[in-house]
């Protein structure tokens, strides 16, 4: 009686198998949560010796993330070709899809290359072309192959699948419900609310089902015949200590030789192929007389040697030579720069660094959040195939997202922190004029003029990630305040993710289109951009003005004085930010000096413009006074001074020159402050309205006989002032001041004490309904009236009826 | 049998017909479906006022407390969220989850104000509240997790979901000016789907439509090619928000985007003063709500073109304190 065999190690096999395969498909399909988490998801593309030979020879630098790889090859002596049985995801899914292909297997006529050298030959070719500087290793490597046919094709066809089997049955009366339950479960796990898409899955699928096809003729084929990886560990296995040996009560029944899925053992079941044996065990399962057995020594009969020819060698080498070249030519003509205008993910190395290190994995794609990395095809010549770029229209590099230089095993995409990574452009955004909405309704504007359509968009702005845009509007205003606002990119601070382009409105190719740039840059730091924007506005040449001075800036109060000591403090009562100043020339020795003051507010710049404004309102930036030569233009947030310096300067020269700093400015409707507007229009003097908030700037204005010492009206920053002038007829005029108080208490205070100082001067005092009115000795009146918040007051009236009526006019508006 | 496995020419079409018409009867039974009923406004007996609530903060921790009970006191101002949602009703709250942003960039709604209102549905007897959003981000997932309002919404006991891309329907906006027709979400419009719809707007800055508050908002609750609206959004804000049946609108304007919005990024461009901050706001009339916000931006109501366009196609006051005004501190 025979003894019976515990076949442990066929089943452990299957454990070990069934477990990492497992292991293989979990890490896949839950990519994204686990990368966030930071796992080491990408063990098993570290597993390959085949990428990561391929990688450091091609980089020519030793990677030490692949030490998995190492230990893996590393055992492989004392275990032989253990991985392709035990490991391999690859070989797995061969063995399940050749047991679907066991009948068509019965009647193929086996008369196919069998002969186990290709792959010799293959990793022959693949390491010498690493030494030409190619790296195409990772398109033969198993790992690669298996992560990107799962992850690209495999999945988002089930995924679809079933979205569409479900979504039907899902759409039925009745028992609808329970498909539509099963559906969200399905969804729930597969995470596919939004199916993923890969670009050329068709291709991935056809190389897969041109694998597992040969499963019709052979048990795993590509392991026997192409697998350079196999190939690999196939020349360390010599040393193993688990050769297959046969004991004598061997019967050559041929059992073995059958059920061997490597076709590894000789027709009489003794002899081994050598580096065939993949340690599957089933040979020591299945054989009758347990005459298996795996040692250190094997019998020199039992090896059936694999003859390599020295020629297929030589000839393998010399076509590596020859094609290598070809393959690395550019055949596309217009990419003759380094630059190829490819987006790349974050992170990516330099380009040719990138290339010799990208293994093709797909891993990034798979793992990029909104969809956006796709395989590169043939637009980068053939060395570039299977690497990864992004594609904006389909997906946009997510500004708060690293996962995709987690991931990836060989260092092509450089580990990024997320505030490294929010620094780094990919590319830059550009602007197509002829597709872009607003752009293409400003070159239309001679015939929308006579019926206007609204051509604004600013979809692309809207979604701009960086936190201070790199898309901004510039905005054109026709007579009647229509506004077309036409956006620009700002290339330093653009950082290239698509964003943009993926949202832009125009049907087809985007309007907005962002071109790679490798390598990839840094840009400029939001501290770095705050330098002096008001400088940009002084720029070299202004017109026919050659700037002749540095550009001088002058921040904050105390640098204020510095440039002007004593007339500081009118411009400090406003929300004074800078002072820019630049002197101009031109070649006739004319001189002249441009001041740009800018304020945090567009209510303080023209709070400052009209309490320098003199002369008469030209029409040029928001508003503008020129008074002989000299200009005062209020503009957004700037009020900018033009004066003559030297020579005889004709009016019409400066305003050309002031003309020439706002067409530099972004525009901005006019902003007026919202206590113009309680002013009654009837009458009212328009170049005389002043608005301010302290009392510095009414102490410069005629009132009152009296100089008013104290702060009787309580004016300060909170408050917001407006005085201005009332003509009625000839020589009759008055002035009327309006304060905004925060709150009405102190709007009451100030009535109240400004009601006892012109009482303290002994003027007469009237009263009709709440308004109070004194009368001074040469007959000027003066009435102060309060209502809310607000405190209106009107000075040196000749007639007493002209004031009240004003107030009265100014209550019927508060 | 000799013909086992095999199939007849015969067999072959009857098979073939009988698969066909069973796989066409099945599909035209789903056509049958009877229309479902649109929703309505839902009557209730709250206020019609304009409720503001001003907080202060003086430790970042304290957020959540403080934040918790202004939305408590200004719901309880407009007469509590009982008289609005009534046992067994399916609330929906839409806050704004538009970014893959941190809350303190005010990109998206602050989570504890989404939270505080699921907590009050919960109170007055709500049977489900669902939280969702039809984000930017081309994954809703980011902006679910970053924005905070995910876990809050889940602590609070409310369903957290994502915008299923098969649910959006074309329905006819009855007296739209420029659009006519819109892909609205089902599940938002649905009267057996949702019996009180909730919006939950954060007041920003917005390059487009100059703001972006209660009205805007309306923009997550529809499909279609978005980006195609903002050609003349102004009209078209107004004509989606005639369709859309808002039950209440809480405004956070507990930290308002200034600069840079929507998507934000910078806490230089962040207010939270307690000047043009720092404050929750709530009414039944979201044109109202938008109206004060304007007014934290410094900018007349009546220059938002949407505001006024909805004002005077009779969405609701733009005089915000026309309907009654209350204001306090907490």
């Amino acid at each position: 009686m025979k003894k019976k065999q515990n076949n442990w190690p066929f089943y452990t096999r299957r454990v070990i198998q069934f477990i990492s395969f497992s292991l293989f498909l979990y890490l896949l399909l839950f990519l994204d949560p686990l990368t966030e988490r930071d796992a080491s998801v990408n063990v098993f593309l570290r597993m390959s010796p085949l990428s990561a030979i391929g990688a450091m020879m091609a980089a020519r630098k030793f990677i030490f993330n692949y030490w998995p790889a190492f230990l893996i090859l590393f055992l492989t002596i004392p275990f032989g070709r253990y991985f392709c049985a035990w490991i391999c995801p690859l070989g797995t899914t061969i063995d399940i899809t050749d047991g679907f292909f066991a009948g068509f297997r019965k009647y193929a006529r086996k008369s196919v290359y069998d002969g186990r050298r290709i792959k010799y030959y293959l990793l022959a070719f693949l390491l010498l072309s690493l030494l030409l500087g190619l790296q195409c290793a990772g398109w033969f490597d198993p790992l690669s192959i298996a992560t990107s046919v799962f992850a690209m094709s495999i999945h988002p066809y089930i995924v679809h699948l079933g979205d569409s089997f479900f979504g039907y049955l899902g759409n039925i009366p009745f028992f609808g419900h329970v498909f539509s339950f099963f559906h969200t479960f399905f969804q729930d796990v597969l995470f596919a609310y939004h199916a993923p898409f890969f670009r050329a899955h068709g291709i991935l699928l056809f190389v897969f089902i041109l694998i597992i096809t040969f499963g019709i003729v052979l048990r795993r084929y590509w392991c026997r015949n192409i697998c350079p990886m196999g190939a690999l560990f196939a020349l360390f296995s010599d040393w193993s200590f688990f050769k297959r040996n046969v004991s004598s009560t061997c019967t050559s029944c041929g059992l073995c030789v059958e059920k061997c899925g490597m076709g590894a053992i000789g027709s009489d079941g003794k002899s081994t192929k050598e580096g065939e044996c993949i340690l599957c065990m089933t040979c020591r399962k299945v054989c009758p007389e347990h005459s298996v057995t795996f040692r250190r020594q094997q019998p020199p009969i039992q090896k059936y040697a694999i003859d390599l020819s020295r020629r297929a060698f030589v000839v393998s080498g010399i076509t590596s030579a020859a094609i290598i070249p070809f393959l690395k030519l550019n055949y596309r003509k217009k990419i003759n720069k380094e630059n190829v205008s490819v987006i790349r993910p974050p992170g990516a190395v330099n380009e040719k660094e990138f290339l010799a290190r990208c293994i093709r994995c797909g891993e990034c794609m798979k793992v990029c959040k909104t969809n956006g990395l796709h395989p590169v095809l043939l637009e980068y010549g053939i060395d570039g195939v299977w690497t990864p770029q992004l594609i904006p229209r389909i997906g946009y590099c997510d500004y708060g997202c690293v996962l995709c230089t987690r991931v990836c095993p060989s260092g092509a995409i450089k580990r990024l922190p997320l505030e490294e990574k929010r620094w780094v452009a990919l590319g830059k955004a550009r602007i197509d004029h002829n597709r872009c909405i607003p752009w293409v309704g400003y070159s239309r504007l001679p015939e929308l003029k006579k019926e206007w359509q609204d051509f604004n968009c600013g979809v692309c702005e809207e979604v701009c990630p960086v936190p201070t845009k790199a898309i901004h509007f510039n905005t054109y205003v026709d007579e009647q305040g229509r506004e077309i606002r036409r956006p620009f990119v700002r290339e330093d601070v653009c950082v290239g993710c698509g964003f943009c382009e993926k949202v832009c409105p125009v049907l087809g190719t985007s309007a907005i289109v962002v071109e790679g740039i490798q390598p990839q840059t840094t840009v400029k730091k939001e501290r770095d951009l705050k330098i002096l924007p008001s400088g940009n506005f002084l720029p070299k040449t202004l017109g026919n003005w050659k700037r002749i001075t540095e550009t001088k800036a002058y921040e904050g109060k105390e640098k204020l004085y510095e440039y002007i000591n004593g007339g500081a403090e009118p411009y400090l009562s406003y929300s004074f930010i800078r002072v820019t100043n630049a002197e101009y020339g031109d070649d006739t020795g004319k001189e002249i000096l441009i001041d740009i003051w800018e304020f945090e507010t567009a209510e303080d710049a023209f709070g400052v413009f009209t309490k320098d404004r003199a002369g008469i309102d030209i029409k040029l930036g928001n508003r503008a006074a020129l008074f002989e030569n000299y200009l005062c233009i209020w503009n957004d947030v700037y009020c900018i001074k033009v004066e003559p310096r030297q020579g005889d300067i004709p009016a019409g020269e400066i305003t050309a020159a002031g003309k020439s700093v706002i067409d530099l400015m972004p525009y901005k409707k006019e902003m007026l402050p919202d206590i113009v507007r309680y002013l009654p229009e009837n009458n009212l003097v328009k170049e005389s309205l002043k608005f301010f908030h302290k009392k510095i700037i009414l102490d410069n204005i005629f009132i009152s006989d009296n100089f008013i010492e104290e702060n009787v009206f309580h004016l300060s920053e909170q408050t917001n002032a407006v005085i201005a002038e009332y003509e009625y007829g000839e020589e009759v005029s008055l002035l009327l001041m309006l304060v905004k108080y925060p709150d009405s208490n102190i709007a009451s205070s100030a009535l109240e004490d400004a009601i006892q100082l012109w009482r303290a001067w002994g003027e007469n005092e009237m009263v009709t309904d709440a308004i109070h009115t004194f009368q001074s000795k040469n007959a000027y009146s003066t009435s102060f009236l309060r209502e809310k918040h607000f405190l209106a007051a009107t000075f040196l009236s000749k007639n007493r009826e002209e004031g009240e009526k004003l107030l009265k006019s100014v209550l019927e508006k508060l | 049998m000799k013909n086992k496995g095999k199939i007849s020419r015969r067999g072959f079409l009857k098979t073939g017909i009988a698969v066909g018409a069973g796989v066409y009867g099945l599909s035209y039974l789903s056509t049958i479906k009877k229309k479902p009923k649109l929703k309505q406004l839902k009557k209730h007996n709250l206020k019609p006022d304009l409720v503001v609530v001003h907080g202060s903060l003086t430790s970042a921790n304290e957020e959540a407390i403080i934040v918790n009970e202004m939305v408590r006191r200004a719901v309880s101002a407009l007469g509590g969220m009982r008289k609005l949602v009534s046992n067994g009703d399916k609330v929906l709250i839409k806050p704004n989850i538009a970014w893959n942003q941190a809350p303190e960039f005010a990109a998206n709604t602050n989570p504890y104000v989404v939270a505080a209102l699921i907590e009050l549905c919960k109170d007055a007897g709500a049977r489900s509240v669902k939280v969702m959003d039809h984000t930017c981000s081309t994954n809703p997932e980011t902006s679910y997790n970053r924005s905070g309002i995910a876990s809050a919404a889940i602590q609070a006991g409310a369903k957290v979901s994502y915008v299923n891309k098969n649910r959006f329907r074309d329905f006819v906006i009855p007296d739209g000016t420029v659009l006519n027709l819109w892909p609205f979400y089902e599940e938002m419009v649905y009267k057996d789907e949702v019996d009180v719809l909730i919006n939950v707007p954060i007041a920003k800055q917005h390059g487009t439509s100059r703001l972006s508050m209660g009205l805007k908002n309306v923009f997550g609750m529809i499909g279609g090619d978005r980006g195609s609206l903002h050609t003349d959004i102004h009209a078209k804000i107004a004509d989606l928000n005639k369709f859309v049946k808002v039950d209440l609108t809480v405004l956070d304007a507990f930290r308002i985007l200034k600069k840079n919005g929507p998507t934000g990024g910078r806490l230089d461009d962040v207010d939270n003063s307690p000047g043009n901050a720092r404050r929750i706001i709530v009414s039944t009339d979201p044109v109202a709500i938008d109206a004060y916000g304007a007014t934290l931006f410094g900018i007349q109501p009546k220059d938002v073109g949407y505001i006024r366009k909805s004002h005077e196609e009779g969405l609701g006051e733009m005089d915000y304190k026309l309907r009654g005004f209350e204001e306090f501190h907490l």
